[in-house]
């Protein structure tokens, strides 16, 4: 073989071994059942039947499959980032990039939380209902966000009060949620406007859980300018947690063992349950929580002020909501959630 | 199974290229075929029995018309020919003109190569094929099977029985593959987002630079698009030995649309002129039945390409620009600087390309008019943001749609660069559409 011809032996033979060497890696690799930096299942080898086949959904979710348990996914996403950020792209996969490492992503509501809160003023009376809107990021954050968009979110006092303090640490550069500091603010403000004193941030602890906290917007793009710090203040309150009627074994309001994994956020009330029960030691009534992810690192500032408080996700609590509260002897009902926030062009 | 997804790349290529490698000689025909069977059936199983009744009816046709000829019997020779045109275009319509059935993928390429092997065999260009598999590989032949090149049976008869594989191509066709790979996956679906955006602009960001940076994004990302599946086509061929015609050659270089379609979609333009122009007496019976003719060619590619009243429209509108040309246009042109052809062929293409992009005839018009102001807006702050998260793209796409990046396409090491970052986008693929499923 002349030397040209030996070169270009051996470039045809690496590519047609790296080809082999995808299909290997991917039969050695375990299938993952879940992708905590997603947030969500991924897909998994799909059965084969016949009929399947002949209707053509076998190819698609085997290509699913092969795309979600692709080995070394996370790497190949972050090598694509980069070269999206290379090419000047300020959104990539509907996350926008920032100044200072910040991100941000449009909002959509987890529930119909205008209809629910309708509901509770019907059941409760007007008085015992309030809520929350959590404002989305980039309102706050206005001058992190990158040239030519806006956000925009329900103007109240929550709102004003996370403004007045928007040089502080109160969102997450790679998380959609606020800090919780920034949770403290909203608390804040509200507890204000329902004429409680709310507790003062000078008097709690605070502890750094974790200072290379990654949060769902880092999941989707797998590219950061800088981690987070998860910082923890300490209402100070004991406390016991029942989850979901005590079908799990997680009890109290803070679930150290996740502080090491991808999900951290789920330090508070372990992430999403359905229905969590507190009680404290304090007098006070009864608050039923209606709430998105938002209200997690919320919630602990919450136990200051009531004995019982009912924690509910609509998403995942599968009887009607009014109804069990009701059989609750509930005094009073917040909602806190983000709503749904599209971008805005200047 | 398209060619831009991980499930071919990481899959049926490899397990395809060690059994072809493995198989002597004489059996790769019947590997080919095979494999491009499991090919079409992995996204269309049900349709499979239609390939193999072209491919079964248009052999037969193969072996009566040689039959005919030895007998000198040239009305059944007629007949024969009629017959196969006719079959292979109902077909061809009832799939994709009734819409009472999902469109067969493909069908408007291999029916479209079936009937040139009849052709072909009447008029005594091609030899017939008698072995079944050999002429089932040629039909079904998976690189060129879903989009393209149309390849004319004359121009691989020899190769599909006598064909070698050597280093030179298998090397040269890897590297035109991950070429192509990379014109899909990093330039035309990415270009394709931007005109996805620009679509879906609200009425009240819409703007004249807006609708013009979308007519650019979907033409770029057509050709990027359909010449990168050409790209693939080729090189998977080359590799195993087939050597087809070139399909694209930089169409938008073009000074005018007589130019532009010599360039662009090279194998159907060829087709349409061999086998319909020509025969119809071309440009040697005068004027005026040349005119009729170039009408009725570009009538035809406009349908080829879909049904709906804006392919019709879109052909047309070439048709009379051609038509233009022919009489005066390329006259004026000669006269003027090289750049006033290349602004007349570049703007007389966007807006054939905005009317075949949009879904009606009358959202083209309308995208067309945006172009031209029919908003009232140059600018607006949604363009600003488009402009600014797509311009180097942009710009990258038109200038290797022009030919910019020849050069660099030589390199092996940039076609690994291109085939890594290739896969790292289909990894994290979310818009990866094939164009081709009404055609």
């Amino acid at each position: 073989m002349k030397r040209e011809n030996q070169k270009k032996a051996i470039f045809c033979g690496v590519f047609f071994v790296v080809l082999c060497g995808f299909w290997l890696a991917d039969v050695l690799c375990k299938d993952r059942i879940y992708s905590d930096w997603e947030k969500r299942m991924l897909a998994q080898r799909p059965e084969f039947t016949v009929s399947s086949l002949m209707e053509g959904t076998y190819g698609t979710s085997y290509e699913e499959w092969l795309t979600d348990q692709f080995p070394g996914r996370d790497r190949w996403v972050s090598v694509k980032t980069r070269c999206e950020i290379l090419l000047g792209k300020k959104e990539i996969q509907g996350i926008y990039l920032g100044k200072e490492g910040y991100l941000f992503a449009e909002s959509t509501q987890t529930a119909d939380w205008d209809k629910l809160e309708q509901q509770m003023q019907e059941r409760f009376g007007k008085e015992a209902v309030s809520r929350i809107h959590a404002p989305h990021a980039g309102t706050v954050l206005q001058e992190y966000l990158p040239q030519g968009i806006r956000f925009f979110s329900a103007e109240d006092d929550v709102l004003k009060n996370l403004e007045a303090h928007k040089n502080e640490y109160i969102y997450f550069k790679t998380d959609h949620h606020w800090t919780m500091l920034g949770a403290y603010y909203a608390y804040e403000a509200w507890a204000r406007q329902r004429g409680m004193k709310p507790l003062e941030l000078e008097l709690m602890d605070r502890v750094v859980l974790r200072e290379d906290f990654l949060g769902t917007h880092y999941g989707k793009i797998h590219y950061t300018a800088g981690e987070d710090q998860m910082e923890f203040y300490d209402p100070g309150i004991s406390c016991s947690a029942v989850y979901d009627l005590g079908t799990s074994t997680v009890s109290g309001l803070y679930q150290p063992q996740h502080l090491d994994g991808e999900d951290a956020y789920r330090y508070f009330l372990d992430g999403n349950h359905g229905l969590v029960q507190i009680t404290t030691e304090q007098t006070g009534g009864h608050l039923a929580v209606l709430k998105d992810s938002f209200a997690n690192n919320l919630v602990p500032f919450l136990t200051a002020h009531y004995g019982k408080i009912t924690v509910i996700d609509p998403r995942y609590f599968r009887m009607d909501i009014g109804e069990w509260l009701s059989e609750q002897d509930v005094t009073e009902v917040l909602i806190v959630a983000q709503d749904t926030t599209k971008v805005t062009y200047e | 199974m398209v060619f831009s997804s991980l499930i071919f790349i990481c899959r049926f290529l490899p397990a395809f290229t060690l059994i072809y490698l493995l198989t002597p000689n004489r059996y790769r025909n019947l590997v080919l075929f095979v494999g491009s069977l499991i090919f079409y059936a992995w996204g269309e199983p049900v349709y499979i029995g239609l390939m193999l009744f072209s491919t079964v009816l248009d052999y037969g046709n193969g072996r009566i018309l040689e039959y005919a000829r030895d007998k000198g019997n040239r009305g059944l020779a007629r007949a024969v020919l009629i017959e196969s045109v006719l079959v292979n275009l109902s077909l061809l319509g009832v799939f994709k003109y009734t819409g009472f059935l999902p469109l067969p993928i493909g069908i408007s390429f291999y029916t479209f190569q079936t009937m040139s092997y009849t052709i072909d065999v009447y008029r005594g260009e091609a030899p017939v094929q008698k072995d079944i598999i050999a002429f089932g590989a040629y039909v079904s032949m998976f690189p060129q099977l879903i989009a393209g090149p149309i390849v004319k049976y004359k121009d691989v008869a020899v190769e599909l029985n006598h064909r070698e594989l050597s280093w030179d191509d298998a090397y040269a066709g890897i590297g035109r593959f991950c070429i192509g790979l990379g014109k899909k996956v990093l330039l035309a679906n990415q270009i394709g987002l931007l005109w996805e955006q620009a679509q879906a602009m609200p009425a009240g960001q819409m703007s004249v630079i807006a609708a013009w940076m979308g007519s650019i994004a979907y033409a770029l990302q057509l050709y990027f698009d359909f010449s990168g599946y050409s790209d693939m086509a080729i090189g998977m061929a080359q590799v195993m030995g087939f050597h087809l015609r070139e399909n694209f050659d930089y169409p938008y270089r073009s000074r005018s649309i007589t130019e532009f379609w010599r360039r662009w979609h090279i194998s159907l333009g060829q087709w349409f002129r061999e086998y319909v122009y020509i025969p119809l007496g071309g440009n040697r019976r005068g004027l005026a039945i040349q005119i009729r003719n170039i009408l009725i060619v570009w009538a035809l590619t406009g349908i080829w390409h879909g049904k709906g009243s804006q392919f019709l429209l879109w052909g047309l509108y070439f048709g009379v620009l051609l038509i233009l040309e022919k009489c005066i246009l390329l006259k004026w042109l000669e006269k003027l600087p090289g750049i006033a052809g290349h602004i007349y062929a570049t703007v007389t293409v966007l807006i054939g390309m905005t009317i075949f992009a949009r879904n009606s005839l009358q959202e083209g018009l309308y995208w067309i008019g945006m172009m031209f102001g029919l908003t009232g807006r140059v600018f607006s702050g949604m363009t600003g943001w488009l402009l600014s998260n797509y311009g180097i793209l942009l710009l990258a796409g038109i200038l290797g749609a022009v030919g910019c990046g020849r050069r660099l396409a030589k390199y092996p090491m940039v076609w690994a660069a291109v085939f890594f970052l290739s896969m790292a986008y289909l990894v994290d693929a979310s818009y990866n559409p094939f164009l081709y499923f009404r055609f």
